[in-house]
């Protein structure tokens, strides 16, 4: 299954080698022609008829992460968290991978001595540690160095009509791109799958620079809020809703009439779609639409439960409802 | 043998209170070294080794882990849970599970965003800003899951690094393997006492497996053992345990001060390096029951050094595990060639 393929790669941001690789691999199979740009990007041209528009899909590879900082004398991690979206309560008790494939251990204080420690501190990324067994600081740094990433490590799982992954959030949209590389229509358009999306989209920046697109869809993950005591009550996104067309996000305002075009062509090619009013993280679609003299942008999403975090819950058929959307409007453009 | 034995019992489910989900994984093990096994009437795995004299020796180690029990299924099909035993529930957002219901069913520890924890929860073990997702619709869950199914945490045992193992309820599965070690280590020594080994069940929470077990088998002296808890980054450092530091040997009142001499000298003896844990009072083992069972019972508590106990990354070493089986068997067949009046003497 290519979805797990993907989530099973690691990504942090800036440190994307896997995943990167396994893409390529991936497009090589498929035999589509692409690049891999200055920074890192994996540029897919999909040829065929060249359309009114020139389109760009996009989705990052790149995944929240943990940067190893420091190394104890007793030969204990510290890290700190790459990008803003490390929940470092979350990290508790999980196994990591750290560097090139080291297995590590973020340990937790045993009940017995929770009163004994400063529990509050023990929350943030800084003051958490990773744990490799290592007896020293010396036997540390034979296995890794300071600077190497760490992600966290979940399985993949199918829970019936679900998917439950680690990275859902990157992985989603690269999946979906994969997908529509795979059964194109005969026509012209690019695909990018970016790098450091957690850290400023600076991936994006470039790709939107190079590539010149009239266009922009990035494929991504909405959170969904139908689980037990979400504070979103209005707008409520849930998982089996079909793919998700953003009106306005954390970071751009998306042009009214694209959203309700493509809306409306969903609605007539009896695609499963709904826009959202807000979406809570930038997508990479209003970020490259602020490049050169600007483009157009569509914002598409996949509702995912904590996409972000260690273990992201999906539907299989929204994915499949956001790649005929892709195929849609890679025919119409 | 022992580190295979792990890999293996780590991986199979024995929630407390409910230790016969996996039935024939001790016997496959133990049967090898012993001429009898039995359940006694709680459910405890007992198997013994005939020896030529009246004397017994009990070794002891609970065979139970922690684990959590759904207590409701709600309107959409999310679950509700409770720890089985003492969780640090602050550590299980995100976490896998695998629930037993009607088959192994897979889920997600979530957190609910209108409960912010906080450190007070940990204290009094509430879940209820927790809830476990499957995926599955509300008709599909009902099928295949009822309040009161258990779940544990989904964690395949790993080798951290050489001989440091990364598990799901090392505590006290690490007790059992040093049993396993123990039984292999006496195969080669001779030795004249019946041993017995007691894998009891429900140490974790209140109830008390090995207090029933120990009177059924009524032995002249126990050993019994616990992990202890092993040292980390950010931990205070007095009082701790060393991981790969060898066994550590209880000192209290609740241990017979014969055996503690005894066992140390046989440390020091076959070189195997020792760490005392100072216990004046209660250690919050299976020791406590088995001292004061029936007439009292000379018994011994060796720990294993364990980090992160209570949480679902329990790391220890599998070669305090082989050592403290070493050290028991060679002071097993040492005072079965002495006379136990001095050894047990006050």
């Amino acid at each position: 299954m290519l979805l797990k393929a993907l989530c099973e790669c690691s990504g942090a941001p800036g440190g994307e080698k896997e995943v990167r690789q396994y893409i390529a691999a991936e497009l090589e199979r498929i035999g589509c022609p692409y690049e891999i740009d200055n920074l890192g990007n994996v540029i897919a041209h999909h040829p065929g008829k060249s359309g009114e528009q020139k389109v760009l899909f996009a989705a990052h590879m790149d995944e929240p992460a943990l940067m190893i900082c420091d190394v104890t004398e007793r030969g204990f991690l510290r890290f700190k968290a790459v990008g803003t979206r490390v929940t470092p309560r979350q990290l508790s008790s999980r196994t990591v991978r750290v560097g090139e494939n080291v297995m590590g251990v973020v340990g937790f204080a045993p009940y017995h001595m929770m009163r004994i420690t400063d529990e509050q501190k023990r929350r943030s990324a800084e003051n958490q540690h990773i744990d490799i067994a290592a007896e020293s600081k010396e036997r540390a740094l034979e296995r890794i160095q300071i600077g190497d990433y760490a992600v966290v490590d979940s399985p993949f799982i199918e829970m019936g009509e679900n998917c439950k992954g680690r990275a859902m959030d990157s992985r989603l949209g690269c999946c979906a791109v994969l997908e529509l590389l795979r059964e194109a229509p005969d026509k012209a358009f690019d695909v990018v799958f970016t790098t450091m999306y957690e850290v400023g989209q600076r991936g994006m920046e470039v790709a939107a620079y190079t590539q010149q697109p009239d266009l922009v869809v990035s494929i991504g993950a909405v959170p969904a809020t139908d689980i037990p005591g979400s504070l979103n009550k209005e707008d409520r996104v849930e998982l089996g809703q079909g793919v998700c067309m953003a009106l306005t996000d954390a970071g751009f305002a998306y042009p009214r009439n694209t959203v309700e075009a493509w809306s409306k062509a969903a609605k007539e090619a009896g695609i499963k779609s709904r826009v959202v009013q807000y979406a809570p993280d930038a997508a990479q679609a209003g970020y490259a639409a602020l490049c050169r003299n600007g483009a157009l942008a569509l914002s598409l999403l996949i509702p995912c439960r904590t996409p972000a975090a260690p273990a992201g819950i999906m539907k299989k058929s929204d994915l499949n409802e956001a790649v005929a959307m892709l195929k849609l409007i890679a025919e119409k453009c | 043998m022992v580190c295979d034995f792990l890999l293996e019992y780590c991986n199979r489910p024995f929630v407390s209170g409910f230790e016969q989900m996996t039935p024939d994984l001790l016997p496959k093990y133990f049967m090898p070294f012993s001429d009898t096994y039995e359940n006694d009437r709680r459910g405890s795995y007992i198997f013994s080794k005939k020896g030529e004299t009246s004397r017994s020796v009990m070794l002891e180690a609970h065979v139970d882990e922690l684990g959590f029990m759904i207590t409701e299924v709600m309107a959409d099909g999310f679950l509700r849970f409770s720890p089985v035993g003492y969780y640090n529930t602050l550590c299980l957002e995100c976490q896998d599970v695998v629930i037993y219901g009607k088959k192994e069913v897979p889920g997600v520890i979530c957190a609910r965003p209108d409960k912010p924890q906080d450190a007070k929860n940990i204290i009094n073990l509430r879940t209820d800003w927790l809830y476990i997702d499957t995926g599955l619709s509300l008709d599909e869950v009902k099928k295949l899951i009822q309040p009161g199914d258990v779940a544990l945490i989904r964690r395949k045992p790993f080798m951290l690094d050489g001989d440091i193992m990364c598990a799901r309820g090392m505590d006290d599965k690490a007790g059992v393997a040093v049993m396993l070690a123990a039984a292999q280590e006496l195969e080669k020594l001779p030795h004249s006492s019946t041993i017995y080994y007691s894998a009891a069940v429900q140490e974790e929470g209140p109830g008390l497996g090995g207090q029933v077990a120990t009177y059924k088998i009524h032995p002249d002296i126990a050993f019994a053992f616990d992990v202890g808890h092993g040292w980390a980054e950010d931990l205070p450092e007095d009082e701790m345990l060393k991981l790969g530091g060898g066994p550590a040997l209880a000192i209290g009142g609740r241990f017979h001060p014969g055996m503690v001499k005894k066992f140390i000298s046989i440390c020091e003896r076959y070189g195997i390096r020792y760490q005392l844990e100072p216990t004046p009072a209660a250690s919050g083992t299976d020791a406590e029951s088995i001292q004061t069972n029936r007439d009292g019972v000379p018994v011994l508590l060796i720990s294993i050094p364990l980090r992160y106990m209570h949480t679902g990354v329990e790391t220890g070493c599998v070669t305090d595990i082989e050592n403290i089986g070493k050290a028991v068997a060679h002071m097993i067949s040492e005072i079965d060639q002495e006379n136990w009046e001095g050894l047990l003497c006050y």
